[in-house]
């Protein structure tokens, strides 16, 4: 049985912004300007580390973490969301009530609510790409390659093998919710506190 | 926010755009992509052969269902490999099919400037605009009507806007061309020459075998122009990444560690102004310590040319021939070209006595000049936290690996009133470590398409008029009357200024505030707030009697047009580019590729060529205009030119034409067109035209000295006083991508509600200053006082409101700004309206004989206004 995850490859990752753009074009997410609100499936996270002159700019890509131990899935009262086999979170729009405890719950803030259409929303590795037998816009075209998807049950899968090549391992595993994106080269970054605070 | 500048977002997007005519009108008289409109609503999904412009001109698909573009992706060839940047996407949905797309023809009718328009017809803007050429050309001033261009990748057929302006006898200039890289390109041929400019100004290098880089200025590797290629963003990342699993490390120099910048080895922060301090600095080093490349300063530079110690003047012979010291004969012979073999010395530590004449190589002069900035002294004047060990080690490692090494500059340019300086000591380090055509330095491309500017010619056009008017070389391969506003200062006896320059910005003002420019039509551009110095360009642009801007997107010079043309989309015309560049299989690859219509022009939106054919043929010129297909015959006749075995139709309906080389590491292959036919350390032409030159104005004039030197610049001189710079992101670079709704959201740079001033963070909580305050900043420097360049200082005093951000990644003398920030036009989306607008903060400054305009000279003084 295949279990879907991610690996990121932060020395890969040219902070280029085209994951995000794509993310939000292909998948009709209003931009702010109209909508009022700034919804997005995708973050980035740019901790400054150091004083100056000695700091460092690193850049994290940040969405849904497909995590085994989901706390969306946890608090969802209507079953909107559900973990499949193949470990990809189902999200199911017309179950939704739009009540935001998966948003609460989950630690990476990749959720929010669409409040013209009342309901809450996330990345879902695009679903309906992957049915199509097509890859996630964000791996598709990602200029740097650096961003690998595939069975992580599979060893010799490239997801897998990232996963080792680059010593990937998940942001703040602390939350306890096994994520299964993957983030490579992190440099010490491995634990980051404040996921939704740091900006610039 | 300006009183004048009240019109809203919502209305004007109400006048100019959908929201109020609701259907899209599609043009009738021009079928750009071959099909009509019932065609073009039952077209089958297909990926067509066109290209971006949100940068520069990446080759890219786009996917077309039922005439609208639904998808983009890179083309399948080197570098790109399918794939385009952030901008490719943003350009699409957030420029082509933006909500507030210009896409009817616009008519003011409120103040000027107060943004109340009315729709109009494409026949009322052509008439009005007839009618003032036939005035201004029965009058005999038809130069009273200019044209001013914006980005040549962004505007519709520059070649053609140029071809008008000659046969109509109207003005044009390429005004943006002066605050992008107008000084840069008149010292690339000041110390290279002629033959060697774009490469060097470009960046262009072989990357893949490049040991360790320093680059300053320049948002590196994301920012256009992105060095080593002539492609755009998307076309340099894969290079650079390839070249960083070889081993490519890199420092930049700069005082914000930008977005892209942040992912380089090192950083080194150096205060606003003082690059030329650290570029000697390292100099100064890689003499002392023998880590220069001797033997190429022999063949190729003229630093063995023999100068007067009484007064800097290059020795000369009777017959004019510059001099060198022959160690073998131990007498001064005649300096030869570049490659040539001989017993010449570098004399470092010498002076010699030609017949009773005191003299010192230019080499010997330069490390003179560098051994003013030992180390310590270079990290002083540039405010370093580490004293010289940072520049001592920069420079080890440059001498070390020589010579696959790069000293880059940044392409863009005119920073501050003695950038020529910073550029000239930056060219000199080079110049020691003599990385030119060899593995990992700087390379010129050996092959490439030379299209010509496709102007029509007799007999397929009657004779021009005027045929004795002369003309020089315009910018991008144009020609321009050498009686034009930036092309006569350059063509003096002396010079007075370089013709490499791109334009000469403050000739346009003037001219206006005397009634000698009294119409303007601007494309691809927004000079109200683009060129330094808002106030004397408001103040200029309000005298004007016609503005006419072609546009797809608002901005404040469509706020300030009379009528506002809806210019057809890069996607919605054909254009042609070439370009080589090497790509990430280490290989020169020459490329002919089509921009072309993968759409119709949406709503009654046209391209501009189609628009001045019309006013062409009303004014009675019509034998010029009417025949002249821009969408194929234009760039077929390039094509043919330029030797491509295909026409513009094979290339839009097969994708680029590219043809592929071998690297040829030749030094010799063009000679080199300086006035010692070597490359200059000490530049014969800043003496002869300039420094030495009792005739010029800029005589004895520090700024052209013709050695490399530092020149400090004006400064804060209070703790409350910072430099204020402004810079660019990855996702945001010029006109094209300012009033992006898709590339300028909150979340495309961490989430930040607001568009910040950035400060140092030690600064800023010195005086007092949290995350988050409100501060107001107001100009008050330099002023004509400060700094003899200074033209004009009436935006001293400027003030605005903004709240600041603190980093730890800025100089602490530095407040840093988006170029992006702070409109002023209430067309535009609120995040860009956001935060302050750094031209209003800049007064013009005006570099001795190359011009640029110190687009980031300003000092400014902050106060606390709240929390």
């Amino acid at each position: 049985m295949s279990k879907y995850g991610m690996a990121i490859d932060l020395e890969k990752c040219v902070r280029c912004r085209t994951c995000y753009v794509v993310c939000k074009v292909m998948h009709d997410i209003p931009d702010q300007f109209q909508s009022g609100n700034r919804y997005t499936r995708f973050r980035f996270i740019e901790p400054e580390i150091g004083n100056y002159p000695q700091v460092r700019r690193h850049f994290l890509p940040v969405h849904c973490m497909q995590c085994e131990d989901p706390a969306c899935v946890a608090v969802c009262p209507e079953k909107a969301l559900t973990r499949q086999k193949d470990g990809l979170i189902a999200y199911d729009p017309k179950k939704c009530i739009g009540c935001e405890a998966c948003v609460e719950a989950c630690p990476y803030h990749a959720r929010y609510i669409n409040e013209q259409k009342g309901v809450a929303d996330g990345c879902d590795f695009c679903a309906d790409r992957l049915a199509k037998g097509e890859l996630p816009w964000c791996v598709d075209r990602c200029i740097g390659n650096a961003v690998v998807f595939g069975n992580l049950n599979d060893p010799d899968s490239d997801v897998s093998q990232a996963i080792r090549k680059t010593n990937a391992k998940p942001l703040s595993p602390e939350y306890g919710t096994k994520p299964k994106v993957f983030y490579g080269n992190m440099n010490g970054l491995s634990k980051i506190k404040g996921l939704g605070g740091f900006r610039h | 926010m300006d009183e004048k500048f009240r019109i809203s977002r919502r209305d004007f997007m109400k006048i100019g755009g959908l929201t109020a005519g609701g259907a899209m009108v599609s043009t009738t008289c021009l079928r750009l992509t071959g099909l009509t409109p019932a065609q073009a609503a039952t077209e089958p999904e297909q990926w067509k052969h066109t290209a971006c412009a949100m940068c520069l001109m990446c080759p890219m698909q786009a996917k077309v269902k039922k005439g609208k573009i639904v998808d983009v992706r890179g083309e399948d060839i080197l570098p790109w490999n399918g794939k385009v940047c952030a901008k490719a996407y943003g350009g699409i949905w957030g420029r082509v099919y933006a909500p507030d797309r210009i896409l009817h023809p616009l008519k003011r009718v409120g103040r000027r400037g107060e943004g109340k328009f009315v729709r109009c017809s494409w026949e009322e803007v052509i008439n009005v605009v007839s009618d003032k050429l036939r005035e201004y050309r029965e009058a005999g001033h038809p130069e009273w009507f200019e044209t001013w261009w914006g980005c040549p990748v962004q505007t519709d057929n520059m070649y053609f806007l140029h071809y008008f302006a000659r046969i109509t006898g109207t003005a044009i200039s390429y005004m943006h061309g002066q605050i992008c890289f107008g000084d840069h390109s008149a010292e690339k041929a000041i110390t290279f020459g002629g033959n060697h400019v774009s490469p060097l100004m470009l960046g262009s290098a072989d990357y893949l075998n490049t040991k360790y880089a320093v680059i300053a200025a320049q948002n590196f590797p994301g920012t256009v122009f992105a060095p080593g290629t002539t492609f755009g963003s998307a076309g340099f990342y894969p290079v650079f990444l390839k070249a960083r699993e070889r081993g490519f490390k890199y420092t930049s120099v700069d005082p914000k560690l930008g977005d892209s910048a942040a992912m380089a080895d090192d950083w080194l922060p150096v205060r606003p102004g003082s690059d030329a301090a650290f570029a000697l600095g390292v100099a100064n080093i890689l003499i002392n310590e023998n880590l220069y490349d001797e033997e190429f300063l022999l063949k190729y530079t003229n630093a063995p040319q023999l100068i007067r110690t009484d007064d800097g003047v290059a020795l000369k012979d009777e017959k004019g021939r510059f001099l060198t010291w022959d160690e073998a004969s131990r007498s001064a012979k005649p300096l030869e070209k570049a490659g040539s073999e001989s017993a010449l010395t570098l004399g470092l530590g010498k002076t010699f006595s030609v017949e009773g004449t005191s003299c010192k190589t230019a080499f010997q002069l330069f490390a003179e000049e560098a051994a003013k900035f030992p180390a310590d002294k270079a990290a002083e004047a540039c405010n370093l936290p580490y004293g010289g060990t940072k520049i001592d080690e920069i420079a080890q490692r440059l001498g070390r690996h020589k010579p696959a090494v790069l000293f880059y500059p940044g392409f863009t340019t005119g920073r501050y009133s003695n950038w020529f300086q910073v550029l000239r000591t930056y060219s000199a380090v080079n110049l020691l470590l003599g990385n030119f055509d060899k593995p990992g330095g700087w390379y010129f491309p050996k092959h490439g398409f030379s299209t010509g500017c496709g102007w029509p010619e007799p007999p397929d056009v009657p004779q021009y008029p005027q045929p004795d008017l002369k003309v020089v070389p315009g910018p991008w391969g144009n020609k321009m009357s050498v009686a034009s506003l930036d092309k006569a200062a350059c063509y003096t006896t002396p010079r007075q200024f370089h013709p490499g320059t791109q334009a000469l910005p403050w000739e346009h003002f003037g001219a206006i505030k005397q009634g000698k420019i009294k119409a303007l039509f601007s494309t691809a551009e927004n000079s109200a707030i683009t060129q330094v110095d808002t106030a004397l360009v408001y103040e200029c642009l309000h005298k004007l009697e016609l503005i006419l801007v072609g546009e797809q997107s608002p901005k404040e010079f469509v706020e300030l047009a009379d009528y506002v043309l809806p210019e057809a989309s890069y996607v919605e015309r054909n254009h042609l580019y070439t370009a080589t560049g090497i790509a990430q299989d280490g290989k020169e690859h020459a490329i002919a590729l089509m921009r072309s219509a993968a759409i119709e022009p949406i709503g009654e939106s046209k391209p501009v060529s189609w628009f001045l054919t019309e006013v062409g043929k009303k004014i009675g010129l019509g034998a010029y205009f009417e025949n002249v297909d821009h969408q194929h015959g234009w760039w077929d006749k390039m094509l043919k030119q330029a030797k491509v075995p295909v026409d513009s139709a094979h290339i839009i309906n097969n994708g680029p034409y590219v043809k592929t080389f071998d690297m040829d590491y030749n030094l010799s292959a063009k000679p080199i067109a300086t006035r010692s036919a070597r490359f200059e350390l000490y530049s014969n032409e800043l003496s002869e035209e300039c420094y030495h030159n009792a005739a010029s104005q800029w005589h004895k004039n520090r700024y052209v000295y013709p050695l490399p030197t530092y020149v400090p610049i004006a400064g804060p001189k209070a703790d409350d006083e910072f430099y204020m710079v402004s810079g660019k992101a990855s996702w945001h670079q010029k006109n094209a991508t300012q009033n992006n709704r898709v590339l300028m959201d909150d979340d495309i740079e961490g989430g930040c509600p607001y568009t910040p001033l950035y400060l140092n963070a030690a600064r800023g909580k010195a005086l007092g200053l949290k995350e988050g305050d409100i501060v107001e900043v107001r100009c008050v420097g330099p002023t004509k006082g400060d700094d003899p360049c200074v033209a004009d200082d009436s935006v001293v005093g400027y003030n605005q409101k903004v709240r600041i951000h603190l980093t730890e990644a800025l100089h602490p003398d530095a407040a840093w700004v988006y170029f992006a920030a702070g409109h002023r036009s209430e067309m535009m989306i609120p995040k860009v309206r956001d935060g302050v607008l750094h031209s209003a903060f800049v007064p013009l400054s005006v570099e001795p004989y190359v011009g640029g305009c110190g687009k980031n000279y300003s000092i400014v003084k902050l106060t606390r206004i709240g929390g």
